[in-house]
This record gives structure tokens, sequence and C-alpha cells, in this order.
């Protein structure tokens, strides 16, 4: 009877043993796997400054912090919304053993990390602020080492620090998912205006920034200029008012995709009929 | 002989164009948009299969190519100073055997656009197939560097691979 009682107090013991090893080795799991799924959502938040430049520049910096506590990411690039293609912005194709230039291609953006000029100062700014791993205000001083030309010391540092001292955004936008900036051509169908329709975007954490609208006429020239000459018609002028109120609409109400015939945007019925086009391309392409 | 010295010439040189055409024609397959990939460092993500003669008597790594275009940005979901995408070129063997890693590309990213593609490297520069066999198939597999575990779904870029 002893025996018998011994054993079954033993048996209890090491059952509840077992209970206790097994219930802390979950709350440990379930801990390793609370932060192996955020880590895979990979969620995070940004501080970012946007400034608008002449000829459709956008100069952009970027600070992204994790909430897993990985150290943040600072991204600083210079983006073209006008252009279709400059000379000298194109992503080479490398032999690296011989470093030959296999081939040039020219992407579906244009930015100063692409450009033969400023490719390396782009590189070589994004890995100096990642090293560094700035969490406050700097000075010209804080950039001991670092040269380019891109932009000025002082810009940099000034872009950098108002990045800094803005608002933490933490609710991505509803182009999260999308291509970060991005273009879309279609031709003209009407005959007596041969040319291309253009739209190009750029996006902040996912948020619609900015919305270009281009005609490209047959010889290159392009709309935004043309209303700023001299010979440009009333109907350029028109034109180019309506483009800029079809540009705030979209970013106002944060959509690519706007029904033109449910707008106020007065455009007759080829330019209209071209740019709903160009706005269905594009929503194929970002959905 | 001067009445046939020019149009013999023409057709000289109308010879001439067509063999070095001839030697240097590649085949390439259609153009395809990069599958989704896997973040970190796999490379495990495969392309379509594709057969491609090659002009020489057997098929040489050195004479396979991959061209790549049609370029975009990745999506502000991918928060990445740089990063790289991998591309490496396989010739398909029967089951049982090793395929043959012929080739590795290399796409560097900075600030969410790729800035430079490059041939990194050539593993199988000589035979990938069996002596003889001027068809060869090939395919490529990718990955791209990032948060492990998650994936990149967008078409980044387009690709072709040619046999020379």
């Amino acid at each position: 009877m002893k025996n018998k009682i011994k054993n079954i107090s033993i048996a209890i013991v090491v059952i509840a043993v077992i209970c206790a090893v097994a219930l802390v080795g979950n709350r440990v799991n379930a801990s390793a796997d609370e932060n192996a799924k955020a880590k895979q959502d990979n969620k995070f938040f940004q501080k970012s400054v946007y400034d608008d430049k002449d000829d459709g520049w956008v100069y952009a910096f970027e600070i992204v912090y994790f909430d897993s506590g990985d150290e943040n990411i600072y991204m600083f690039d210079g983006y073209n919304l006008k252009y279709k293609e400059l000379d000298g912005y194109y992503v080479p194709i490398i032999d690296k053993e011989t470093g030959e230039i296999i081939d040039k291609v020219k992407p579906n953006y244009i930015t100063q990390s692409i450009s033969e000029a400023y490719r390396e100062d782009i590189k070589n700014i994004v890995e100096f602020f990642n090293k560094k791993q700035f969490n406050d205000k700097i000075t010209v001083k804080d950039l001991e080492g670092l040269e380019f030309k891109v932009v000025s010391k002082e810009y940099l540092v000034d872009i950098f620090n108002r990045t800094i001292s803005s608002k933490l955004m933490t609710e991505p936008g509803e182009y999260f998912d999308d291509y970060f900036v991005s273009r879309v051509n279609v031709d003209s169908t009407d005959k007596a205006m041969k040319g291309e329709w253009q739209i190009s975007y750029i996006l902040n954490y996912g948020h619609l920034y900015d919305v270009n609208i281009e005609f490209i006429d047959e010889s290159g020239r392009y709309l935004s200029d043309v209303a700023k000459s001299k010979s440009a018609t009333a109907k350029d002028l028109e034109l180019f008012a309506q483009v800029e109120v079809l540009e705030k609409a979209m970013v106002e109400k944060q959509t690519l995709a706007i029904d033109l015939a449910k707008s106020s945007i007065k455009l007759d019925s080829k330019t209209g009929s071209d740019i709903t086009k160009l706005l269905n391309n594009l929503a194929s392409e970002v959905k | 002989m001067k009445k046939y010295g020019l149009p013999l010439l023409l057709i000289a040189f109308a010879l001439f164009i067509f063999g070095v055409e001839n030697v240097h024609a590649a085949q390439c397959s259609d153009q395809y948009y990069n599958p989704w990939m896997t973040q970190g460092w796999a490379t495990d993500k495969v392309g379509p299969k594709v057969s491609l003669k090659t002009s020489a008597a057997s098929c040489y790594g050195s004479d396979t190519q991959v061209w790549f275009s049609g370029f975009q940005s990745l999506p502000p979901n991918y928060p990445n100073g740089s990063g790289w995408i991998y591309v490496n070129l396989y010739e398909d063997d029967p089951d049982g055997n090793a395929d043959e890693h012929v080739k590795e590309y290399i796409g560097y990213i900075t600030n969410r656009v790729i800035t430079t593609f490059t041939l990194n490297y050539t593993y199988t520069p000589g035979i990938i197939d069996s002596s003889g066999d001027q068809y060869c198939e090939l395919y490529c597999t990718f990955g791209i560097s990032g948060n492990q575990g998650q994936y990149m779904e967008k078409n980044i870029f387009l690709y072709k691979m040619c046999m020379l």
C-alpha cells in the first residue's frame, strides 16, 4: 500500500513537472512567434520631406523606423516626373569581369540614382546616412568625409533636419503595395494633336504625393513648356489648366482612378478619351 | 570585268553580312516578368524553362545571355536604402542529374529603384548539355534581399534568355 501511494505520488509529480515545462515552453514559443510575426509583418513608420524643384524634379528624404527595433533606414534621391527620358539617365547592364557596359536600359523612372553624373553621389549619401544612423538634427560638420555634387551640403543638411523634425507617419496610404514611382504613356488618337499623353506619379508612404500629366507632341515639346512659352495658344493654356485641375484632384482625393465623365474637368471628346485610356492603363498597372 | 565589279562587290558584301549575322544570330525566349520573389537570401523562385538552339556544335555557357528591361520601382512597403536582386541562369538536366549553374546576375537597388544590373559570374562557361546537343533547356531562379520570409510580388523587370 505504501509503495502504491509512493508510486502514485511520483507519477503526479512527474506529470506536474511535464505540464509545467510544457506551459513555460509554450509561452516562450508564443513570444518568439509573436516576434517573428512582427518582423514578418515588417511594420514600419516613416518621416519624410518632399521638395518640389524646377522642371519636374522632386527631392525626397525618408527615414524609416521599424516596429521591431531594427536599425533605421535612410533614403535620399531626386525623382523627375516630367520627362519620359533624359540623356545620361539609364540602368547599365555591366559585365563585372571586364567592366564593359553591355547595355543601357531606360527604365520607367528617372532618378538621380540612375544618372551617369550623380549615381555615385546618391549611393554614397545613402550609405553614409545608413551607417551614421543620425537621430537628431545635424550640421554640415556631420557630413565630414562625404563629398558629392548632386545637391549642396547645406541643402542636404536642411532637408534631413526638416525630415527628422517632421511628423511620424504611422498609417500607410492606399498605394502602399504599388510602384513607388512610375510612368505610363499612351499615343494620342487625335490627328490634330499628334504625340503622346504621359502620366507620372510618386508616393509618400503609400500616399499619392504628386501626379504629373504631360502631352508630348511629335516634336518632343512638353505641354508644360508650351503653356509657359510666348507661342502658347488659348487652346494650349486651357488644356494645361484642365490638366492641372485633374492632377490636383487626383492628389486631393488620393486616387489614380478618376472618372472624367463624372468630374468637372472640361476636355474635348478625343482628349478626354485619350486621357481616360491613360488613366485606365495606369490603373491596370498599379492594381 | 568592270561591268560586273559593282554587283559582285555587293553580292560579296551581302554574303559577308549574312555570314556575320548568321554566326552571331541568337535564339531567344519570350520576355517574361520576374516571378514573385522571396525576400532574404533564398533564390528559389523559378521562372519558365525554354529550349533554345545554339548555332555552335554544342551548348556553351559562355554563349548564353540574359537581357533585362522594363524596370519598375519597388513599392513603399519595401523600405530599403540598398538591396539586391539575384537572378541565376541554369541549364536543366534530366532527373537525377544536377542542373548546370551557368551564370549569376545581380541587380542593385538604391532607394527602391534598380540602379545597375551586373553579370556577376559565369559558373560554367564550357559545355552545359550533352556534347553535340545543340538544344539546351534554360531557366532562371530569382531572389531579392529584404525582410526574410516576406515576398516581393510586383513585376519589377522583364527578362529574356538567349543562346548564341
